[in-house]
């Protein structure tokens, strides 16, 4: 009987502490709905949000960007680059002078400042400068990469031009040079066949003997055997006068012989010298001319080995291609689970901590305290309240959601709604917290906003966070908000599993855990200021 | 005499019939002793004082209580005891720790010493059973302006831990007690300010409290409504409830109150019936002169009084016998001065408190 009392009076107390709890619910809803100006912004706060958002941000383009022009004188190619410009996405706007383009761009007239060199070519040393207004620190980069990609796809054109100009002269020198290989090649062995022809009439040459002496025909014999002749003869020698007149004559012409022979063979070995330079020379013409043939042959080779050989290669010889690493193609899907995780930190922040505020700086509130209702119940009934509130809002976003990403929605539904109810407990335990802790509704309401917009402030969604210091950086990434959008991403466009999320998951476990902890203590501290 | 309705057995099984998946098959005796609480408080005797009240059940026992913020003392090794039944009246200058008192005597705040006990029991130790022994009218409005009447009403009947029916059997004749029933789907914004007070009442009656603490409660009140307040504190404690109520209006707590206990200086001063403290005060008549030269030295040569209070313009003489010093005070006070103002009279009160109080300061 004992035993079946306690059980009794355990269920007694479960069923006060439900009824506490249904009624503090109830209070808290009656509380906001009868506030009308509370009501409308709670309800149609998010559609009007998700309304703005969605038409804002349902492509993946660029608009209005709008460059301002300079030259001294345009160029062709420039009108050519400007007109380039102007078919894309931009509003191109000459302007008179240089000033005044800076100083619409400083008015915020004009996103770009182009200031291009008079009578811009091809090969013109001077730059196009791009001035940009780098205190729209949210607008800058994707202005610069806007303008840069359609600048340097001008760019990737007009060298492909210029490179196709070049492999056409390429091809035509290779086609011109192909029969001079032939010529070379002739003139090379013409030479050779010179080289063996003088070669030949220097042995010939060296085979002609023109030694000649007056010895050699014996004329100093005849006449010493004349002489003996007339002496055992005892001849008149006068008688022989004629005889060796004659003798002496063809001495002469002997001696003469001589001579001329002599020159001969300088003439001779002149010419043998003259055929040994014009064979030697022969022979370098011949090489010269190999080496030509071996030359061209070799450009020519070269020319129609060249691994590029069409004018894009040579233009753009790594071919780029950026490849989205999901198939959302408009920026309303990559914006979706910011504007949710946003919208979450945001509205859980400030309704909850209001919420709590409101209730602190109630007079009822005392009365709260000496009921027998534990501040748990009361803790519980007040996150229970700004969920319900928070998932009626984030109903009518995901059911706008719905209409312009069914597919993808629905499949990850299931893993987006824990995650969903994970992220609003979290930041409405730190509204609570908030609430619980500062004096004020003033004050509360700046302190939700001030932690959101540093929250805000530290994630990518401003700034990349790779613009933050390291050490900035690093706390960054512990940011709830971060964790929060870089998990919800993670399962809306990559429908990743909570098992691959494990680690963030964990760390957004425990912030709920601390910060519901804090809260606790927190209410207990405000007994103190009744 | 307005009666709560006893619970009945169709009441309590009307009452649990949504959760009796939950609860189960019970004994409907264990609920109906549950639902209607303890029983009804005992007769107490007429002419009880405070000193042989702790005997009674449901008494409440302030035991060497202190309570200080930060280096602030505002109660200091303060005892007491109030009985069951009874309307005790707690009075003192403002900031003299009256609220203090309540909300330790509630267990809303923890002394830094001594122990508060209802009914035996300490009241910080069964903090969260003992709450429902008590109800609390604070000095401001402690309930919520969006709500109407009722649903004030049910909240924190609900936060008591009471169900749906339960509190639908006790509405309407809580409401009437108070007078509200006509404005029950009134915004509580919208009522007049002694609406609110006796809404702030009725929020502290809903679960039916032995005891009712009210702070204050015709404070900011015109004296008609006063009067209705008054009124309604009494038909309460007809309910055998024990009232603990404070208030500046010293002829309202004489009024109503069976027990006083005077604050001053973070300590019980005085305490007793009014009856008594008067009694204690006013052994003397009191005899207040105001002549036209405003001095008095002279004058009170050679009148004995037992005790003289002088003022800026006028003294005030507690003498036993008025009727022999008065002939003495007109004769020299005609002779040389010009007599004002001359009152004979009991002490009241106010005039004990602010005795009392000014004596605590010197």
């Amino acid at each position: 009987m004992q035993k079946n009392n306690k059980k009794l009076v355990k269920k007694l107390r479960a069923l006060s502490i439900v009824t506490a709890f249904l009624g503090l619910i109830k209070k808290n809803l009656k509380l906001i709905l009868r506030s009308k100006s509370s009501a409308t912004i709670f309800f149609l706060g998010p559609l009007i949000i998700v309304f703005l958002v969605s038409a804002a941000f349902n492509t993946s383009s660029l608009f209005n960007i709008k460059i301002g022009a300079y030259s001294d004188s345009y160029s062709q190619l420039s009108e050519s680059l400007l007109t380039d410009l102007g078919q894309k996405q931009f509003v191109i706007e000459k302007i008179e002078t240089k000033e005044k383009c800076l100083d619409d761009l400083k008015n915020n007239l004009i996103h770009v400042c182009a200031i291009i060199p008079q009578n811009l070519e091809i090969g013109s040393e001077e730059n196009i400068d791009f001035f940009v207004d780098n205190s729209k620190i949210n607008l800058v980069w994707i202005i610069i990469d806007a303008v840069s990609k359609r600048v340097s796809t001008k760019s990737t054109e007009l060298s492909q031009q210029l490179a196709s100009n070049l492999l056409s002269t390429l091809e035509k020198t290779e086609t011109q040079l192909s029969p001079k290989i032939q010529t070379a090649s002739t003139i090379a062995s013409t030479n050779k066949n010179l080289e063996t022809k003088f070669s030949q009439i220097s042995t010939s040459l060296n085979s002609l003997d023109l030694s000649f002496t007056v010895g050699k025909i014996g004329v100093d014999k005849i006449s010493s055997k004349l002489d003996d002749i007339i002496k055992d003869n005892k001849f008149n020698k006068s008688l022989f006068g004629e005889v060796d007149k004659a003798i002496l004559s063809s001495i002469d012409v002997a001696e003469d012989y001589e001579t001329t022979m002599k020159e001969a063979t300088t003439i001779k070995e002149n010419i043998l010298s003259s055929l040994s330079d014009a064979n030697l020379l022969l022979s370098q013409n011949a090489q010269g001319a190999k080496d030509i043939e071996t030359a061209i042959t070799s450009i020519s080779s070269d020319i129609s080995n060249a691994k590029s050989t069409s004018a894009e290669q040579i233009a753009a010889p790594i071919k780029l291609s950026i490849n989205p690493i999901s198939t959302k193609t408009t920026n309303i899907n990559f914006l979706f689970p910011t504007l949710v995780v946003l919208i979450i930190m945001f509205i859980g922040l400030l309704l909850s901590s209001i919420l709590v505020v409101r209730e602190k700086l109630s007079s009822a509130y005392f009365r709260n305290f000496i009921t027998p209702t534990h501040d748990l119940v009361f803790i519980l009934g007040d996150y229970a309240t700004n969920l319900i509130i928070l998932s009626l809002q984030l109903v009518i976003i995901f059911g706008v959601g719905l209409f312009f990403f069914k597919e993808n929605l629905i499949s990850v539904l299931l893993k987006t709604s824990v995650l969903i109810f994970l992220l609003s407990t979290l930041f409405i335990s730190l509204g609570m917290l908030l609430g619980y802790l500062l004096r004020s509704e003033e004050t509360v309401v700046l302190a939700a906003f001030s932690l959101g917009s540093l929250f805000l402030f530290l994630s990518g969604t401003i700034l990349p966070l790779e613009t933050l210091p390291e050490s900035v950086k690093q706390i960054a990434d512990f940011n709830p908000f971060v964790l929060g959008e870089s998990v919800l991403k993670k399962i809306m466009l990559f429908n990743l599993s909570f098992t691959e999320l494990g680690f963030t998951l964990y760390i957004l476990l425990s912030y709920i855990l601390v910060s519901f902890v804090l809260v606790y203590f927190a209410r207990k501290l405000s007994k103190r200021s009744i | 005499m307005l009666k709560y309705p006893e619970i009945s057995k169709e009441v309590i099984q009307k009452a649990i019939s949504p959760y009796k998946k939950i609860l189960g098959n019970i004994n409907l005796s264990y609920y109906k002793k549950f639902f209607n609480k303890s029983e009804k408080p005992k007769e107490t005797r007429e002419n009880e004082i405070v000193d042989n009240s702790a005997k009674l059940s449901g008494s409440i026992k302030v035991n060497s209580i202190s309570k200080s913020f930060g280096q602030n003392n505002i109660l200091n090794n303060i005892s007491l005891t109030i009985p069951k039944g009874k309307i005790f009246g707690l009075v003192g200058v403002s900031g003299s720790g009256k609220t203090t008192l309540l909300k330790l005597i509630v267990g809303f705040y923890k002394p830094n010493k001594g122990s508060i006990s209802f009914d035996g029991k300490d009241v910080l130790k069964y903090n969260k059973a003992l709450r429902k022994s008590f109800g609390f009218a604070s000095q401001e409005n402690c309930f919520y302006g969006r709500l109407n009447v009722e649903e004030n009403v049910r909240y924190f009947g609900q936060l008591y831990g009471l169900t749906e029916d339960f509190i639908d059997s006790r509405m309407d004749s809580l409401l009437k007690l108070v007078g509200l029933f006509e404005s029950r789907k009134t915004l509580a914004e919208n009522l007049s300010t002694g609406m609110r007070r006796r809404l702030d009442i009725a929020c502290s009656l809903i679960h039916d409290p032995n005891v009712l603490i009210m702070d204050e409660p015709t404070e900011d009140l015109d004296p008609n409504l006063r009067k209705e307040v008054i009124s309604m504190i009494k038909k309460i404690n007809q309910e055998d409830k024990t009232i603990i109520m404070t208030s500046h209006l010293l002829n309202e707590i004489e009024n109503v109150c069976d027990v006083v206990g005077i604050i001053s200086n973070g300590k019980i001063a005085k305490l007793g019936s009014p009856e008594q403290l008067k009694k204690e005060y006013s052994k003397d008549f009191e005899i207040h002169l105001e002549t036209a030269s405003k001095k008095y030295t002279q004058l009170l040569k050679g009148i004995k009084a037992d005790k003289v209070i002088k003022k800026k313009k006028s003294i005030t003489l507690y003498v036993k016998e008025p009727e022999k010093i008065l002939p003495k005070l007109i004769s020299k006070a005609g002779k040389k001065d010009k007599i004002l103002n001359l009152k004979v009279s009991r002490p009241s009160l106010s005039e004990v408190f602010q005795y009392i109080t000014k004596n605590a300061k010197k």
